[in-house]
């Protein structure tokens, strides 16, 4: 039973010091609306190689792998993905990818940056520009959210923009909420509390920093008490579904990821990890397309199926390609000069091939494509202007895509 | 404010409440740091006052009123230790009366062991960058060979020397889980026999890409940027990509060669150019430009000087150049660099950022303690001591006009704890060693140790520029508010925080919610602070049927908590509460609104 008085001077005292009583927010939805843009990246942790998927070849260089046809007359692809192989005719297969970063860590900021790393300017990730053309003020679910990563942040646009990562796919965000709660009475007194204190800094102090950092406590209040929040949690949800996605993380995360653009999240990334095959190149890419396979294949089915194909736009890709030789660990190593990326969805044309590498796949005879104009590629797609130019906090100008151009073949007329 | 107040003010004996606490800013503050500093004890300081008093005068800014002593020891705290003081620390100052004892607290703070390693890991986090997942870099070693140069006092220009130089061997590899349950002791101890050079983990950082370690060195050491120059001459600047392919040249005789595998590496400086830099087009520019300084000074080859040893190798040279007294960016450098970690912004921002065109803010002071350092021997505490005892320094936080550098620093900035220093504080006020205490010893390392790593690396911030913004994510307030180290550390349970305040304050709730108060914001509350709690207290008792069957129930855990059967039944020990009334879980409470206020989380 609770007293009425005594909340209300506890309440009252509070305000007192300047806060307002906590009440859980509300939480907004883009209800009723039609479907909004967003756009979901596949990461392909590691390094993936273009040889087993996107761009097989024949002879030596294919070590063991075979290729298979397609629902395009005349592309093949990966034998490990005969489901994709079905659905290639709504890809944009992307074969002359070229980079000169070939370490993990540099070019996976390369990668989701679209800029060369450099000390200078902290370059946002493309998932934190799209968060911040297109996340609503009002919404619970953050604006970038990436399931199995860790992934790149928002740079220079700010922690507003960052990724919410989530470690376990199909589970709730660590910590959103502690592993014992303490009911809905003590969380509410405990808010009223935080929020006496802070408005009490606010006011001694003057300065704008103590607000600002209020309000991001709030934001992570306000997505802790949603509803939207069980969205991430996968539990209950029908075995089928989850069985044709594949009951991996990744597969997990490409459902949860249908789900939260759904929901109005702007930008999602499912991160596959594992692709850096040094060692038994063959048995572990084989093992990752049939993780790979289903799970892509199901949300590219799903979106369809809902509508979404015209709102949401799907990217395929890593770090780089791999070695056209095969190392005595029975491995292939790094390969920034030729790789494959793929893209589908919203604002792509389907059933295309771009580029081409030589007869091994080592280097990239038509078409080269940049990190910067690919994109240039899914920002056209998804709705963003390819040539925004941002201002850094010190003042510098900062193309989005570093100058890259879109490439008009890979993009629905 | 409309609302009624409640004063109760005469719980707690012989503690005043603190005037800065209570009162708008602005208003008289209970003691002011004023004379304590101006009696002359500092040169440095003294100069510093001069120089900002006249800037302000010459731009007509009224400097906000005097900080109190609480306020200025927290500071200090912060700055030179990485944490907040803890509860007797805090009280202890509070109440010594000597006139001098900022000065003594400032000299106390910098003889510090902790003073080191806080020094040790700002400059891990320059040369390192962000920690990334990898097994060849040992952060650990790195930061003890500074911790000991920094500890034993050695001037700046030696520490830099060291650096760059640096050869031989570093520590064996091994799982990094065994690693972090490894005792600090026990990885010096093993360093030591191995004879490890920790400064070479700066070379290892880089090693795939040998220009970075150059960039890394010019932006740390020099406050320059050299790097915007390695893919197109600088656009604004009158550097040439020749002019950062000179300076990166230095490095390029650079070998590092494993000793066998897991056993660590060999860092040497090879007669040749490392000929792994010829392969990459990226880096082939590196080893085929002639070592030169940023000024243009030679550094191979033979040279004016007779006597000079042309043997030497280039990044011997390199070193030698960077700390001569010619060299006009290294001492200003580090000023700027330890000015914007007192106040949140250099006299350029960001500090990295030293360039022909641009001319510091108030360089005149700049130059004069870029001056009195070189002079002091490249005295690091010296220059923290002048800068820690300036009036500046002691001011209050009020309303700024534009940022802390246009108001030339007449007010004080609010300013977001880094990292370390709100991990530190945070640990510090929520103390779990009493609550692993239960645990094996190796067990409670780990623990602690995880529960650190969880919050840690979640924080990470670009030092360099600006500070005093406050750029938060959802993901780092959902740690405050929901992660086991501070569910577990606000939890009344055996041997926990509230536990031993209880006892000590033999179950007086109003005085443990004070010490709360200590230990979290390094201040008594003030009297609307414990009106506050006592009106919570009244809350909680109304709702005590409901907040108890919350507790009964177990707490119901969350749904398929995270981690393995053994981690989450251990997590789940460390978390659970054994609070069972409504004071207790008032206590509770207010601990946890402490932990997540924004007072903790600034420097203020």
């Amino acid at each position: 039973m609770t007293h009425p008085t005594s909340r209300r001077r506890f309440l009252s005292l509070a305000a007192a010091l300047g806060a307002a009583a906590f009440t859980s927010p509300p939480s907004a939805r883009a209800a009723g609306s039609s479907a909004p843009r967003a756009c979901i990246l596949l990461w392909m942790n590691g390094g993936p190689s273009h040889l087993e998927t996107w761009d097989p070849k024949e002879g030596a260089v294919a070590g063991p792998g075979k290729r298979i046809a397609t629902r395009v007359p005349g592309l093949t692809i990966g034998e490990h993905l005969p489901l994709l192989a079905d659905r290639a005719d709504r890809l944009a297969i992307v074969r002359g990818m070229t980079s000169r970063e070939g370490s993990h860590e540099r070019a996976q900021a390369f990668g989701h940056t679209g800029h060369v790393p450099n000390p200078s300017v902290d370059a946002p990730a493309f998932g934190a520009w799209v968060a911040r053309e297109r996340g609503r003020a009002d919404a619970a679910l953050p604006p970038y959210v990436a399931l199995g990563g860790p992934t790149v942040g928002a740079g220079f646009l700010g922690r507003a923009y960052d990724p919410l990562v989530v470690t376990r796919p199909g589970s709730p965000p660590d910590h959103l909420t502690p592993r014992v709660p303490v009911g809905p009475a003590r969380a509410a007194r405990r808010e009223t509390l935080l929020r006496a204190f802070d408005a009490d800094l606010a006011r001694r102090t003057g300065q704008a920093a103590g607000p600002a950092r209020t309000a991001v406590h709030e934001k992570a209040v306000r997505l802790a008490t949603s509803t939207d929040a069980r969205l991430f949690d996968l539990e209950g949800e029908p075995a089928s579904d989850l069985a044709r996605y594949g009951d991996t993380d990744f597969g997990r995360g490409c459902l949860v990821a249908r789900r939260l653009v759904e929901a109005g999240v702007p930008f999602v990334e499912v991160v596959q990890d594992g692709w850096d095959t040094h060692r038994d190149h063959f048995g572990r890419t084989a093992s990752l397309c049939q993780v790979l396979d289903p799970a892509m294949s199901a949300l590219l089915d799903d979106l369809r199926a809902r509508g979404l194909d015209r709102a949401v736009t799907v990217a395929w890709m890593g770090e780089f390609g791999r070695t056209p030789r095969i190392s005595g660990d029975d491995g292939r190593d790094h390969h920034p000069a030729a790789w494959s990326a793929v893209l589908a969805g919203a604002g792509i044309r389907g059933g295309v091939v771009h580029g081409e590498t030589d007869a091994e796949g080592a280097r990239v005879v038509r078409d080269p494509t940049s990190v910067a104009d690919f994109h240039a590629t899914l920002a056209t797609a998804a709705g963003l202007d390819p040539a925004l130019t941002r201002m850094t906090p010190e003042g510098r100008p900062f193309s989005m895509t570093d100058g890259g151009r879109p490439i008009a073949a890979l993009l629905a007329s | 404010m409309p609302s009624p107040r409640r004063y109760r003010t005469t719980l707690i004996l012989g503690l005043a409440v603190s005037a800065c606490a209570a009162s708008p800013a602005g208003a008289p503050p209970a003691s002011s740091g004023v004379g304590v500093v101006a009696a002359g004890v500092d040169e440095g300081a003294s100069l510093v006052d001069r120089q900002l008093e006249a800037a302000w005068t010459a731009a007509g800014k009224t400097p906000a009123p005097a900080a109190d002593d609480a306020t200025w020891f927290r500071r200090a705290s912060l700055d030179l230790l990485g944490r907040i003081p803890t509860e007797a620390e805090a009280k202890a100052f509070a109440a010594d009366a000597r006139p001098d004892r900022r000065v003594r607290a400032v000299d106390t703070l910098l003889a510090s062991p902790e003073h080191a390693r806080r020094l040790a890991r700002w400059w891990e986090d320059v040369l390192l960058g962000p920690e990334v997942r990898e097994r060849v870099v040992d952060r650990g070693a790195f930061r003890r060979w500074l911790e000991e140069r920094f500890a034993a006092r050695e001037g700046w220009d030696t520490i830099v020397r060291g650096l760059v130089t640096a050869t031989g061997r570093s520590s064996a590899g091994g799982r990094p889980r065994d690693r972090l349950a490894m005792p600090e002791e026990a990885r010096a101890a093993e360093e030591r026999e191995l004879e490890v050079n920790g400064a070479v983990n700066w070379i290892l950082r880089w090693r795939k890409s040998p220009p970075d370690i150059a960039a890394t060195a010019s932006r740390g050491f020099l406050g320059v940027q050299i790097q915007c120059a390695q893919c197109h001459d600088h656009k604004t600047e009158s550097w040439k990509q020749s002019d950062f392919f000179g300076f990166a040249a230095s490095f390029a005789k650079v070998r590092v060669d494993p000793i066998a595998r897991l056993e660590g590496f060999e860092v040497e400086e090879g007669d040749t150019v490392n000929r792994r830099l010829y392969r990459s087009e990226l880096f082939a520019p590196m080893a085929l430009a002639t070592p030169h300084a940023l000024d243009g000074t030679p550094l191979a080859g033979p040279r004016a000087d007779a006597a000079a040893d042309d043997d030497a190798g280039s990044r011997e040279r390199l070193a030698a150049w960077i700390v001569s007294r010619d060299n006009p960016w290294t001492s200003r450098a580090f000023v700027n660099r330890v000015w914007a970690r007192a106040f949140g912004m250099g006299f350029v921002d960001p500090v990295d950022d030293f360039r022909p065109s641009l001319t510091p803010v108030l360089p005149e002071l700049l130059d004069a303690l870029a001056e009195r350092f070189e002079a002091s021997g490249w005295d690091i505490r010296g220059l923290e001591r002048s800068i820690v005892l300036s009036r500046a320094y002691g001011l209050a936080t009020a309303p700024i006009e534009g940022d802390v550098q246009d108001a030339r620093w007449s007010v004080f900035a609010l300013r977001p704890l880094d990292e370390d220093a709100l991990v530190d504080s945070l640990f510090t006020a929520i103390d779990l060693d009493g609550r692993v205490a239960n645990l094996d010893p190796d067990r409670a390392a780990l623990v602690r140790a995880a529960l650190r790593q969880s919050i840690g690396g979640a924080f990470d911030a670009d030092a360099e520029s600006n500070a005093t913004r406050f750029d938060g994510s959802i993901q780092q307030a959902l740690l405050l508010m929901s992660s086991d180290a501070v569910t577990a550390g606000v939890a009344l349970a055996p041997r926990s925080v509230l536990a031993q305040l209880l006892e000590r304050e033999g179950g007086d709730v109003h005085r443990v919610a004070e010490a709360l108060f200590w230990r979290t914001l390094s201040r008594p509350p003030s009297a609307d602070e414990r009106a506050l709690f006592t009106s919570l207290l009244a809350s909680a008792q109304a709702d005590a049927a409901a907040d108890a069957a919350m507790t009964a129930d177990g707490g119901k855990p969350a749904a398929r908590a995270r981690g393995g059967r053994r981690a989450r039944a251990e997590a789940l020990a460390l978390v659970r509460s054994r609070a069972d009334t409504p004071q207790e879980r008032a206590l509770e409470d207010l601990f946890w609104a402490l932990l997540n206020a924004s007072e903790l989380a600034f420097v203020r």
